[in-house]
């Protein structure tokens, strides 16, 4: 009989349960899984045994706890030497992260422990039927074109995904808890180097950019009249006010409020980009607004070629107008 | 102390191009820059550098081009600078990037190694961590902040998701440092001056010991197998200054 091949996927959660990404990365895995005769097992570290069954309705097959004094807290080294031992003993051809902050570095460490290919930040994931091998894509080039990468020569073959790509589905309500298994990583002759003090949960940002509306600056808002004008219309549309990174250059925003490749990412209802130009930089902050509208005075500006709608006018006149336009319709 | 910050030039934001029907990639010029996080780690290796009265050494790998971005982390201040390039070196994928900066890192006295988050081109935020581990030293990802506690332990701040950890680590260690750590310093004149007149030392793989089939192309675990330009989802509609009255329901629905 021919052995199957595995794909292993390592989950993370929290009090709340699953992370999402655990979740779009093992619905995901489960579609192609059937699609190609393949096995499906999934991993938790310094987790209870109520996430492992969580991961059995997103697809898992049967899904390993690793459980151990070293890994109550998060030490790239701790953590590296248990995975890397289960991964040893599944032998997957195939092992899968959320692109987390966690998980992006336990996969570094993993792929560089087991001498093998890693690919960051997946936005779509495939096999090759005739060989069962990992189609993996990503953007590159700062997203102006989109690679696909596979794994030669190594194994296993490892990817992080980004989160949000993939459709969670929920393949049964029913647990078989004979499907979860602890696995005893063996610590011994183990030098720990790194000691965890303190762990502050929840991290609060006070420049929260999360709101339905945000009003992008670029470095054409040069004069504290249009600053002033920009922030009456946020505050009539409840929106935040970000900016670029020129912007933020400039002195006129905080460092906080940057979006982009250097700042945040942002994915609100409507993006509205005064002034920008349309930096690759800026651009890979904003794609995922589901609106955007932009205003310049450069008709040939690259932003007009990734927004819905383009306005070709001087931000402050732009600002006057649409600031008098709101109060004319209250 | 002895600190090593690695460093990347990364091709100018405006000198990459696609020809949107071939997918072929056009260089404009061959603008390259100091990859704009690395600025920051540069900035986070001199601030150790003033507080335990220590020594920075700039290391780079890439075609002698890549010279550019070891002298902007001179003119910061930075004390000596290596480039390592070669033929051999080219085409390397993460795994065969660290391999080779871990082995010429090997053959070096140091204490603390410092990166940056992730670049502007490959952006895969992983180099870092992977040297670390095929040092065998600890290693810190996404660094806030940092106190030297004496000679063999450092203790920092990680931002890890929605926390934040504080943990020490024995040095010698790698610490990865998070976009936001500091503002990098303008260079100085006096460094400006002097990082133009600067000797860049050139290794390749005869000056360190390697094993020259982990390195480069041959060396690389992954392959780019397709390359294409994705579809653009937004088709834009050119609204007159007489027309903004139709932006009122798309900016207004969520508060009036």
């Amino acid at each position: 009989m021919i052995q199957r091949k595995r794909m292993l996927i390592v989950c993370e959660g929290n009090d709340e349960g699953l992370l999402e990404v655990s979740k779009q990365l093992l619905s995901k895995a489960r579609f192609l899984c059937d699609a190609h005769s393949m096995n499906l097992s999934a991993v938790l570290l310094n987790s209870k045994n109520d996430l492992a069954e969580e991961s059995l309705l997103y697809g898992s097959e049967e899904t390993y706890l690793i459980n151990h004094e070293l890994l109550k807290f998060y030490t790239a080294q701790a953590y590296t030497e248990a995975l890397v031992q289960l991964i040893q003993y599944l032998s997957p051809s195939i092992v899968l992260f959320g692109a987390t902050d966690l998980s992006r570095d336990l996969a570094a460490c993993c792929a560089a422990r087991l001498r093998t290919g890693l690919t960051a930040f997946c936005t779509e994931l495939d096999i090759d039927p005739k060989t069962l091998d990992l189609l993996q894509t990503r953007p590159a080039y700062g997203g102006q074109v989109m690679a696909t990468i596979t794994t030669m020569n190594s194994s296993p073959q490892m990817a992080t995904v980004k989160p949000g790509v993939f459709e969670i589905r929920k393949m049964t309500d029913v647990i078989d808890k004979t499907k979860i298994s602890q696995f005893d990583p063996d610590f011994t002759g183990f030098a720990m180097l790194s000691h965890v003090l303190t762990i502050t949960h929840k991290i609060t940002d006070e420049q929260s950019l999360d709101h339905p509306i945000v009003i992008g600056c670029g470095s054409a808002i040069k004069d504290t009249e249009t600053l002033q004008l920009i922030h009456k219309l946020a505050l009539m549309t409840k929106a935040s006010v970000a900016a670029s990174r020129k912007a933020v250059e400039s002195g006129l925003f905080k460092r906080e409020s940057q979006v982009g490749l250097t700042g945040k990412t942002i994915r609100p209802k409507v993006y509205l980009a005064l002034g920008i130009s349309g930096a690759v930089q800026h651009l890979e902050g904003i794609k995922e607004s589901k609106l955007i509208i932009a205003v310049n005075t450069d008709p040939s500006a690259p932003i007009f070629e990734h927004a819905d709608y383009g306005i070709v006018m001087d931000v402050k006149d732009f600002l006057v107008k649409m600031i008098s336009l709101i109060e004319n319709q209250r | 102390m002895k600190m090593i910050v690695c460093v990347k030039a990364v091709p100018t934001s405006d000198s990459i191009k696609f020809d949107d029907v071939s997918g072929h990639l056009i260089r404009e010029g061959n603008g390259s820059e100091i990859n704009p996080y690395d600025l920051i780690a540069v900035e986070a290796a001199l601030q150790l550098k003033e507080k335990t009265n220590g020594d920075v050494l700039a290391v780079s790998m890439g075609p002698h081009s890549s010279s550019s971005a070891l002298r902007s982390a001179l003119s910061m201040g930075v004390d000596h600078a290596t480039l390592l390039s070669s033929p051999r070196f080219s085409g390397a994928d993460v795994l065969a990037t660290s391999s080779t900066l871990s082995a010429y890192i090997k053959s070096l006295p140091y204490d603390i190694l410092i990166f940056g988050k992730h670049s502007t081109d490959g952006d895969t935020g992983q180099v870092g961590s992977e040297v670390a581990e095929m040092l065998k030293i600890p290693h810190a990802c996404n660094v806030c902040a940092f106190k030297v506690l004496n000679e063999t332990e450092i203790e920092v701040s990680q931002r890890l998701d929605d926390r934040l950890q504080t943990l020490t680590m024995s040095i010698p260690c790698l610490l990865i440092i998070e976009n936001d750590f500091d503002y990098p310093r303008n260079p100085s004149l006096i460094n400006t001056i002097k990082a133009k007149k600067a000797v860049i030392e050139i290794k390749t793989e005869s000056d360190f010991d390697l094993d020259i089939a982990q390195v480069g192309f041959r060396g690389s675990a992954t392959r780019v197998a397709q390359i294409f330009v994705p579809v653009k989802s937004r088709k834009i509609v050119f609204l007159t200054s007489d027309q903004l009255s139709e932006l009122l329901p798309l900016i207004t629905k969520e508060t009036l």
